[in-house]
């Protein structure tokens, strides 16, 4: 078929390129830059492991074997093993009534599902805490966590198999196998690595979370490494405890990685008929509303209860509101500049270049990805008082916390933003006398905007709900609308820590708006 | 000399070489068409004149000022070249008069789009040329002082910069065609109208020499040889001199002045178009450019004894009277490979001679013209181009003549 298909003119010249990159290297400056842009990121993980060891091998070891030690990681890595695995099922079977069955109101059952990413997980658990205020332990945990994780899977599964071609299937199905072994023998391969994704994500998510588990009282490695902390004599612990915690999510990371094959796109570009669902359409969109309903409904609910309620209102510190709305927007929007500052050569370099090197910065870049953000907050801690100590309990360090933390979404959003604009364009600027700097400004910077702008919104929303690294690292006197929710929560003061929820609903509504306006506008141009 | 010379030019990404040793002299004022197949470093050779990519070998000179040189590689931007990519590549956050305006200098700050050589560019330094005032006025001075008499005088900086850039914008709108449609969005236009506004672009800053990279390939083919005639007359108007690359010969052939065939990123032959066409110099540019009649033939002083009798024949595209000739021919007696073009061949009612008589065996009608198959006496099957209203019809016996010298090549080239 290729025969036929290529030109009879046979070359000895290399393949053509992909499209949008250059062949040639890097220039130097560039990858300097990005290189030291992508160190920053190493900071906690390198720190954290300076500490450990100085502690000594053989402490290190005796620590590491102790029962206590041993049932926080247990713990850990069954809740993460749990929800994964459920995430994966429900995910999965959401995003194929979601692309497969033909329901009303489609579009809106799609962003509904997608709501529970809005609700920061200790949210969650406090709204289910209004209504069952003795709910605790790993089954407690496992079905918040569950309800709030499962969009992470369903809707990259919903994109995949939307872009899957359906011939494969229906060709298994004319060669005589049921719909549930043809879905698995021809469909399944196209999604997988969309599934997989999203399960490297829940699993990351419950491992590193720290709020949830500690609201339902569920003993793991995050609870452990800040009550460690907490105790501050034995500050050995709870470096030892994030070590630990690091090395379990950098083994689910490398997981994936083993396991993302290389899925030869099929080109057939027909896609699976819907099918209508008939009577049974009540239990498909229950199945669907199920994540939504128990992870935003029911909390912000049992939140707008407890707000309501007169003593509540008449409680209600305004001044402390305030100053908690405002800490809360300045240390996201100063995270959300730097962290765009910082990943702009290093997404700029993986845009537009390929190479080892050019991978091995940004993989770098992403590390914080795969770090909870207790242990970027506990190395931090760490790092400041033994380096920087003029920084300690200053915002520099927990901004740079949230830089570290949530470089990985910048970078993804500003290099698919520059990796829109065409190189050519960039060509042709230079041809028409206009110098890189220029160029860049004129042509690539301006047209980058959106991707650039969603990337620091990112960021910023990630900020605003950020919790651990919060608590560790916040200057004295400065709480956020996190923080406050997080500490009246721990003292069963559900009435008092509601305004701080609304809040911070409210709050972290903006950037999403501003989100949706830009990726509407981006659309449509 | 060339206004436009490259020597010797190599380019290699990594290990693999895409360009070796190319060298390619382009007269002042002419249209070069650099023709190849996919693949065979056409467009590379484009981007590393432009200065789009670094040359691992090779000097090129613009009109003697030397562009790229041991040591010597200027920035893309001052070149002074135009260029026209592929798809038109408009910016579109900018309408269609801003894209054209694009090039030329708005304000003080970048009013020196020529400079001259002995600049080393690159480096973070060149980064930051045109920003600041000491290297601007440091490009301006040397500009002044190395001006050769063959460069082009910069634009003259004068007070009323704003209107000049205005009219430049809408002379060169008009001489496209689109001067109604400066304040429309990139977006709204068709294929061939953005093209042309590419062009007219790539023309504002009055370029030294245009550079085309198969600007015609992305657009349908009826509007692609109406614009490509208009494009070449344009470009002769303006007396520019450009090099364009294609892979689709008849464009190559219908606009050129000169076309350079490449293959494996090698020139294999630089001539007129109708010295590449009737007079390749192996048998696959031959077929490359054309369709081709092939035979297996034996020389004989200057004459192929081939399935249509004994014809004239020139060795490997060279003319026998111009050449020294017998030094590069081969023995007589030698087997040679011989080709012929199909309108080169001719039909009259049969003829005593048994040898060139054929029966029609089959006819591909194209409307203007078809393509005849013949069965020769020997079972040998050659195809002729017969003009359109006197085609014969299958079965008919004819007798085939060849009006033209038939090209005769080394077997196994």
């Amino acid at each position: 078929m290729t025969e036929l298909l290529s030109p009879p003119f046979e070359t000895d010249a290399p393949p053509p390129r992909a499209p949008g990159r250059y062949r040639w290297g890097a220039p130097p400056w560039l990858l300097v830059l990005a290189a030291l842009c992508a160190a920053t990121a190493t900071i906690p993980l390198v720190y954290l492991v300076v500490r450990t060891t100085e502690a000594g091998l053989t402490e290190l070891l005796d620590t590491l074997v102790r029962p206590r030690v041993l049932q926080l990681t247990i713990n850990t890595a069954l809740l993460a093993a749990a929800v994964t695995l459920s995430c994966l099922v429900l995910g999965t079977i959401c995003a194929w009534i979601l692309t497969r069955i033909r329901l009303s109101f489609q579009r809106t059952l799609l962003l509904v599902s997608a709501l529970p990413l809005a609700v920061p997980s200790y949210l969650a658990a406090y709204g289910w805490l209004v209504w069952f205020p003795h709910l605790n332990g790993f089954w407690a945990s496992w079905f918040v966590m569950t309800m709030v994780c499962t969009p992470y899977v369903t809707l990259p599964v919903a994109a995949a198999l939307r872009g899957a071609s359906a011939d494969l299937e229906s060709v298994a199905r004319t060669l005589g196998r049921g719909p549930l072994r043809a879905f698995a023998a021809a469909t399944w391969p196209q999604i997988r690595p969309a599934a997989i994704a999203g399960a490297l994500l829940v699993c990351l998510y419950s491992l590193s979370d720290f709020g949830l588990v500690s609201m339902l009282r569920f003993q793991t490695l995050t609870w452990g490494i800040n009550a460690a902390y907490g105790a501050s004599f034995d500050r050995n612990q709870a470096a030892l405890l994030a070590l630990v915690l690091v090395v379990l999510a950098l083994v689910v990371v490398a997981g994936e990685r083993r396991s993302r094959r290389q899925v030869s796109s099929v080109p057939g570009r027909s896609t699976m008929p819907t099918r209508s669902p008939g009577r049974t359409w009540p239990v498909y969109v229950a199945v669907l509303l199920a994540a939504p309903l128990a992870g935003v409904v029911v909390p912000v609910v049992g939140l707008l209860s407890r707000l309501l309620e007169a003593e509540t209102l008449r409680a209600i510190d305004v001044p402390r509101l305030i100053e908690a709305v405002g800490a809360t927007l300045g240390l996201a929007l100063a995270a959300a500049v730097v962290a765009v500052l910082v990943a702009l050569p290093i997404a700029a370099l993986a845009a537009r270049y390929s190479g080892r090197l050019v991978a091995v910065i940004e993989a770098v870049g992403f590390l914080g990805h795969a770090l909870p953000g207790i242990v970027v907050g506990l190395s931090l801690v760490f790092f400041a008082l033994a380096a920087v100590p003029t920084f300690y309990q200053t915002s520099v360090v927990l901004v740079f916390a949230y830089v570290v933390l949530f470089m990985p979404r910048a970078i993804g959003s500003v290099r698919s933003g520059i990796a829109t604009v065409p190189p050519s364009l960039g060509d042709v600027s230079r041809m028409l006398g206009l110098s890189p700097f220029q160029t860049w400004w004129r042509v690539t910077a301006r047209l980058a905007l959106p991707g650039i702008a969603i990337g620091a919104l990112l960021v910023a929303i990630s900020a605003m709900k950020e919790l651990p690294a919060t608590l560790l690292l916040r200057p004295t006197g400065v709480s956020t609308l996190a923080t406050e929710l997080w500490s009246r929560t721990a003292l069963f003061e559900f009435g008092a820590a509601a305004p701080y929820a609304a809040a911070l609903v409210l709050v972290a509504m903006v950037p999403a708006v501003l989100l949706s306006g830009i990726r509407g506008t981006a659309r449509e141009n | 000399m060339g206004w436009v010379t490259i020597q010797g030019m190599g380019v290699a990404y990594g290990d693999s070489r895409v360009l070796d040793d190319v060298s390619l002299r382009i007269p002042r004022g002419s249209l070069v068409a650099v023709l190849g197949p996919s693949g065979c470093g056409k467009t590379t050779l484009l981007r590393a004149i432009a200065g789009l990519l670094p040359v691992t070998a090779g000097t090129i000179t613009v009109g003697g000022r030397l562009v790229t040189g041991p040591g010597v590689q200027r920035a893309p931007e001052k070149r002074g070249m135009g260029w026209v990519p592929q798809d038109a590549s408009l910016f579109p956050h900018l309408t269609v008069g801003e894209n054209i305006g694009f090039g030329l200098p708005r304000t003080r700050q970048s009013d020196d789009l020529y400079c001259e050589p002995g600049e080393t560019a690159g480096g973070v330094g060149g980064l930051f040329a045109g920003l600041t005032r000491r290297a601007r006025a440091n490009r301006t001075r040397h500009a002044s002082l190395h001006t050769t008499p063959l460069a082009p005088a910069p634009i003259t900086p004068d007070r009323s910069r704003r209107t000049s850039r205005a009219a430049r914008i809408a002379e060169l709108a008009t001489l496209v065609g689109l001067a109604e449609l400066v304040d429309r969005a990139p977006s709204q236009l068709s294929g061939g109208q953005a093209q042309r506004v590419s062009l007219a672009r790539a023309l504002a800053p009055r370029p030294d020499l245009m550079l085309l990279d198969e600007p015609f390939a992305a657009l349908d083919p009826l509007l692609r040889s109406a614009l490509r005639t208009e494009v070449a007359a344009l470009l002769r108007s303006q007396h520019n001199t450009s090099l364009l690359v294609t892979h689709d010969q008849e464009e190559a052939l219908s606009l050129a002045d000169f076309v350079a065939v490449m293959r494996g990123g090698e020139i294999l032959q630089f001539g007129s178009p109708a010295d590449v066409y009737e007079r390749p110099v192996d048998p696959w540019v031959a077929g490359f450019v054309g369709d081709t009649v092939e035979l297996d033939g034996v020389w004989q002083g200057g004459r192929v004894a081939c399935g249509l009798g004994s014809l004239p024949a020139d060795w490997m595209g060279a003319r026998a009277v111009n050449d020294g000739g017998a030094a590069s021919a081969p023995a007589d007696g030698t087997s040679v490979r011989v080709l012929l073009r199909p309108e080169w061949l001719t039909l009259s009612a049969p003829s005593t001679e048994r040898q060139t008589d054929a029966a029609t065996t089959a006819i591909a009608y194209a409307g203007h013209d078809a393509l005849v198959s013949f069965t020769l006496a020997g079972g040998l099957v050659v195809r002729a181009r017969v003009a359109a209203p006197d085609l014969p019809r299958v079965g008919d016996r004819l007798s085939l003549g060849v009006r033209q010298n038939a090209l005769a090549y080394p077997l196994g080239s």
